[in-house]
């Protein structure tokens, strides 16, 4: 027994020595042993991004999450992005909102080619509009304005014209996010979404096309040399990784270039660093928890006011993001990338007036569910923390995890009034009249999140008018009406950072998600 | 024989209609809908409705299963509602990476256990064996993710032996390259079986040992390694059989925390991506397949335990 002891003390001193020889070595890289300096701008090159899920087909249109619309984003060119000072255009060269806002001229850029070499005409837009309206297609997105269809004429070779239904203020931004898929690759399919040329052709716009798709594996991307711009890269690759820790590791062995930050300790480590450089870009997003209007308990404004004002919002935010870098606190339904934000006090925390609140709400020793995507960063130190902070006040809370699907589907679809808190983020970064799906009392998403009808009418006014002035100073109502009918508590407004190898530049060009929404501007450097 | 080949895959139906209700009744009952996939906020009902019927999700769980069961008993298993493609093809697109990170690491199993088990037996209680025994309680105890990162961090990113993840360099088509990749997850892959296999052959060593045949022997002047080789080998190799029909179902499926770590391309991250998305055909695919090769695994293992061991070949007769 005494040898065999000491066997086990001498596996488990190896073992020991191994690990600690990983911390010695990464000691050696803070302290220098590989530093790199960046120095001139190099001609081609490659980067290579780690992603979680693969795509699940060649053509934009089937993507369904966010890493599929990153990985397929250099190979689709947008129209145009509506930013909030500026507009960026790619297809087109240029659009104009007619007076009444009931027509939109696109004109595209002139000698644009698809990745085969066919040209790129109005009559590929016009077509595309065609098919994506075809509910069998699933990818009507772009087509219709509150459920009626919008209509395309072609004006001439490269312009084309879209008549709203409606007025619709927010459907130029969605207008040039579309992703147009060329007419003559596709034209005799009888279904694009069961097409096999999805998984085979990948025909796209972008400044990157198609070299190779492995499926599972990786999607390499080289650079389509008939762009109408300049790419530096060479190529660009997608690696297929679905472990985060294996992500991690391959990025500090230069496999990959690129990696998300969604700590603080790894955001100190990797500034640490001499070997990356650190990326900070707005992503737009307000994580919140939202009321469930289903609840008997929540359906009581003053419960929701007693949660609002019992909860230390920035205490929440420091204690999970732990940098102001990653997160700050968050005030309002929009976050500072929004058209029209306007900044307003969130709701003050207030310990005594939360403890009488509660009283007077019946709140007081009562249990409520809080449900939370435990596959989002960061969502369970929060609703962590939003537990002990309520129990400060005389409320449990009983907090639950699901996965992305399982939580959809009880904050979204179901409305069985089982929960009564659940943790959410929805992005909000430009003209985004999408929110008003979740707090308007309009359409499905809304099922369960509490709002007014005055909510709901000012949403419409919102979008029903082209006039700027008009516009900030209905969104600010809604800001306040939101805050004052306590639907939701803003939690955070979040940054996207990255670390990124030294020699890659070019990731904050533009300095708000997607990562990235042009590759042409990346480059290395010696 | 042959009739009880024919009674045992007759036997084989009930079990498999049996898994295919449960299987698909537990995954409509996780919450979630692959339908959710397609939903935009801006859609009315209508629109959901007609995705839902073109997907073959509308109708009652029963005509659901009903209308699935009826496609795979004309060789249809359906199309993913997410990637639109058949199921089979994706099924049979992964399984060759899957059957060959699955199929290494259960030869190396064999190969490193069959003789460290054999030593343990022989050298029971003393030091060897007891190293040995630290090592297999070890295997067996030691978190596959855990050791697998372990690896990744001493061999890849401290030493860059092997690479960290994936199953080939991309650009890079050689064998060569394809085995440089396999070494790691297949070595993290086999420590649970060698352990698992060193401790059954072990045991079974000390009681072959004690067997009187090998006392016959003993006293008949067989050398003793003629003694392992000739006769105590075989005998203790036959428990192995049963666990190499059982682990035939993994060979096929994969190991969906290994995969993941090692981003190897296989049939554990086509399961999880499926399961992710409630992607119903996939899953139910998935999920047959794996029924299917561990029942027949297992028929094959009592064949072969059957043509190891007379006795057993007797019993069945009888």
């Amino acid at each position: 027994m005494k040898k065999a002891l000491s066997m086990l003390l001498v596996v488990v001193m190896v073992l020991g020595l191994l690990v600690t020889g990983c911390g010695n070595s990464q000691e050696e890289n803070k302290e220098g042993g590989d530093k790199v300096s960046a120095g001139e701008k190099v001609e081609g090159g490659s980067v290579v991004r780690a992603m979680p899920t693969d795509i699940l087909s060649l053509n934009y249109w089937y993507e369904t999450g966010d890493e599929g619309m990153t990985m397929l984003r250099p190979v689709y060119d947008p129209l145009f992005i509506v930013a909030k000072d500026e507009v960026r255009y790619y297809l087109a060269e240029s659009y104009e909102l007619s007076e009444d806002g009931l027509e939109v001229t696109v004109k595209l850029r002139d000698g644009l080619k698809w990745h085969d070499g066919e040209s790129i005409t109005a009559d590929d837009a016009v077509w595309n509009f065609q098919v994506k309206s075809i509910a069998e297609n699933k990818a009507s997105s772009g087509t219709k304005i509150n459920g009626q269809l919008v209509t395309v004429e072609k004006v001439d070779e490269l312009t084309f014209k879209v008549i709203l239904p409606e007025v619709s203020a927010s459907y130029i931004a969605t207008l040039g996010g579309i992703r147009l898929i060329p007419k003559h690759v596709y034209e005799n399919e009888a279904n694009i979404a069961s097409s096999e040329l999805n998984m085979t052709q990948g025909v796209g716009s972008g400044p990157y096309k198609v070299k190779e798709w492995k499926q599972g594996e990786s999607l390499t991307l080289e650079k389509f040399e008939d762009y109408y711009r300049e790419s530096s890269l060479d190529t660009v690759v997608f690696k297929v990784m679905p472990n985060e820790s294996a992500q991690e590791i391959a990025f500090e062995n230069g496999e990959i270039n690129v990696h998300r930050i969604t700590t603080s300790d790894k955001l100190e480590k990797y500034s640490k660093d001499d070997r990356y450089e650190i990326v900070t870009l707005n992503e737009g997003r307000i994580n919140y928890m939202g009321f469930n209007s289903n609840s008997e308990l929540m359906k009581d404004i003053k419960a929701r006011e007693a949660i609002a004002t019992a909860l230390n919002v920035p205490e929440i935010v420091s204690g999970a993001y732990g940098s102001e870098e990653i997160a700050v606190a968050a005030k309002t339904v929009f976050c500072e990338q929004n058209f029209y934000y306007k900044d307003i006090d969130g709701y003050k925390h207030d310990l005594e007036k939360a403890k009488q609140l509660v009283k007077d709400a019946g709140l007081e020793g009562k249990t409520l569910q809080l449900v939370y995507n435990s596959s989002r960063a960061n969502m369970e130190d929060c609703a962590l923390i939003i537990q002990q902070q309520l129990k400060e006040v005389g409320i449990e809370v009983k907090v639950t995890g699901y996965e992305t699907q399982g939580f959809f589907e009880k904050f979204f679809y179901t409305d069985l009034g089982d929960w009564d808190l659940g943790l959410n983020g929805y992005s909000t970064n430009a003209d985004n009249q999408g929110d008003e799906y979740m707090f308007s009392n309009q359409g499905f998403l809304s099922k369960n999140l509490v709002s007014t009808d005055e909510i709901a009418d000012l949403w419409n006014a919102g979008d029903a008018t082209t006039d700027p002035e008009k516009r900030a100073e209905i969104y600010a109502d809604i800001q306040q009406k939101t805050k004052d009918a306590y639907t939701m508590v803003p939690i955070s407004d979040c940054n996207f950072i990255l670390a990124v190898d030294k020699n890659l530049k070019g990731c904050d060009a533009i300095n708000i998600v997607p990562v990235f929404e042009d590759y042409t501007k990346l480059y290395m450097t010696e | 024989m042959k009739n009880y080949i024919l009674k045992r895959i007759v036997q084989m139906i009930p079990v498999l209609i049996l898994v295919s209700i449960f299987s698909f009744m537990i995954i409509h009952l996780a919450p979630g809908d692959p339908i959710n996939m397609y939903i935009r906020p801006d859609m009315t009902e209508e629109e959901i409705q007609i995705i839902r019927e073109d997907l073959g999700l509308d109708g009652t769980i029963v005509e659901q299963y009903v209308a699935w069961l009826k496609n795979v008993l004309r060789g249809n298993f359906g199309n993913s509602v997410i990637t639109h493609q058949p199921v089979a093809d994706q099924i049979f697109n992964k399984l060759p990476s899957t059957l060959l990170l699955m199929g290494t690491s259960f030869v190396l199993s064999i190969i490193i256990a069959i003789p460290l088990g054999l030593v343990s037996g022989m050298k029971k209680n003393k030091l060897v064996d007891q190293v040995i025994s630290i090592f297999s309680y070890i295997g067996i105890s030691i978190p596959s993710f855990w050791f697998a990162l372990m690896l990744i961090i001493v061999f890849s990113l401290n030493l860059h032996w092997f690479p960290t993840n994936g199953m080939r360099t991309i650009g890079v088509e050689s064998v060569l390259d394809v085995v440089w990749h396999l070494v790691l997850p297949s070595i993290v892959l086999s420590i649970d079986n060698i352990a698992v296999f060193t401790r059954y052959i072990r045991s079974n060593t000390i009681t072959q040992l004690e067997e009187e045949y090998v006392l016959t022997a003993k006293s008949k002047g067989v050398p003793k390694k003629r003694i392992m080789t000739g006769h105590v080998l075989k005998n203790c190799l036959l428990p192995i059989i049963t666990i190499a029909g059982m682990n035939l179902a993994s060979l096929v499926t994969g190991s969906f925390i290994i995969e993941s770590v090692f981003g190897w391309p296989g049939m554990g991250t086509l399961g999880m991506s499926a399961i992710n998305s409630r992607d119903y055909p996939m899953i139910m695919g998935f999920t047959m397949l794996s029924c299917l090769i561990l029942i027949v695994g297992n028929l094959i293992a009592d064949l072969l335990y059957s043509v190891a061991d007379p006795r057993i070949k007797q019993g069945v007769k009888r």
